[in-house]
């Protein structure tokens, strides 16, 4: 034929339907090579598939809740994160409340004051604030006093 | 994601009340043991992560399970867990997530893992290691299609399905399917060529 000329090629459905069958047509050396080097290269590819896919099978059911696992870590992994930006901000917040309370406690022994003893209180400062010139007259005898020594 | 790995037995439930006929998947232990092997096949190599493949392999039967009653048996069985899981697969590599942990899982398969579980077959050192080079650019030539192609090219030959399974499976027309895989197949008969290509020596 004029295999000789120019090495012709199968074409890509001739090629697919004889990978899987026997070869009966007649074919070029060009055609048939490339044939048994594909059919090969096809077959190795699908043993060596098969056998890694049960390995990776066995080993994944020898272990397989790692993906459940890694999520799991994830999750804490990310809820700590959230807690680890969280918690300033609720430091921040918890002071104001602190010394209310610290201060409180020391005013709770203070016993309780009557009305009336405060005013009393309060009436003796004024009465004590006031200057002793300024103090009021008791009676009409201390005035006179002064002009008896004169006499 | 699926909170728990579901194990054959737990999925050994009785048929809901009022169900007339027999499902295929009342005996859903059997459905299990059967597919799960081949599933997760198709989605390790579809995700090429092992941790990845097997949530979704598992959200595949849970979901099975659950909407079994909308399985009506206007294809097989094989088909409908595909297309569930199809659907899963579609919906998880959508997001970034997806790409990020992609990126980033410990799990992950690369071309050296596949590579190296080639079978000896008898061959000599040499023949071994120009096959599992070989093998490595198929690998990285899947890596490379669509997802679309990845996953036809997956179901045609790793999975050996045949052209109008894989249309209904993926519900295309069987046209769109084959352009899809003969795009795929000429990639990889294009690095294959090159790599076969004796380079001229100087």
């Amino acid at each position: 034929m004029n295999s000789q000329k120019a090495p012709q090629l199968l074409t890509t459905e001739e090629l697919d339907a004889l990978l899987f069958q026997p070869t009966r047509a007649r074919l070029t050396i060009a055609q048939s090579d490339e044939l048994t080097s594909l059919r090969s290269v096809l077959t190795d590819f699908r043993a060596a598939s098969v056998i890694a896919a049960e390995h990776h099978y066995h080993r994944a059911s020898i272990t397989p809740t790692r993906s459940r696992t890694t999520s799991v870590f994830w999750a804490f992994a990310a809820a700590a994160l959230l807690v680890s930006i969280a918690s300033p901000m609720a430091f921040r917040h918890h002071p104001a409340p602190t010394p209310a309370i610290a201060t409180a406690s020391p005013q709770q022994p203070i016993p309780a004051i009557s009305d009336e003893v405060l005013l009393a209180d309060i009436q003796a400062d004024l009465d004590a604030s006031v200057p002793s010139p300024m103090l009021p007259l008791t009676n009409s005898t201390t005035t006179k006093s002064p002009t008896q020594r004169t006499r | 994601m699926l909170q728990e790995t579901l194990e054959p037995a737990d999925l050994t439930l009785l048929p809901p009340r009022g169900a007339s006929a027999a499902s295929p998947f009342d005996d859903m232990a059997t459905i299990h043991a059967l597919y799960e092997p081949r599933l997760f096949r198709f989605l390790l190599l579809s995700v090429r992560d092992r941790d990845l493949a097997l949530t979704l392999t598992q959200e595949t039967f849970l979901k099975a399970w659950r909407t079994r009653s909308s399985f009506r048996g206007e294809c097989s069985v094989a088909s409908w867990i595909t297309r569930i899981a199809l659907n899963l697969l579609r919906s998880h590599t959508r997001t970034e997530h997806f790409r990020f942990w992609k990126r980033a899982a410990a799990t992950a398969v690369d071309a050296d893992d596949i590579a190296g579980r080639l079978p000896h077959n008898s061959r000599s050192a040499e023949e071994l290691l120009i096959a599992r080079q070989s093998l490595a650019q198929v690998w990285k030539c899947v890596e490379q299609l669509t997802s679309r192609q990845r996953t036809i090219f997956l179901l045609r030959f790793v999975e050996e399905l045949e052209l109008s399974e894989i249309a209904e499976t993926l519900s295309l027309p069987l046209p769109t399917v084959k352009t899809h895989l003969y795009r795929g197949l000429d990639r990889l008969r294009a690095a294959h060529a090159a790599l076969n290509t004796p380079k001229e020596r100087p």
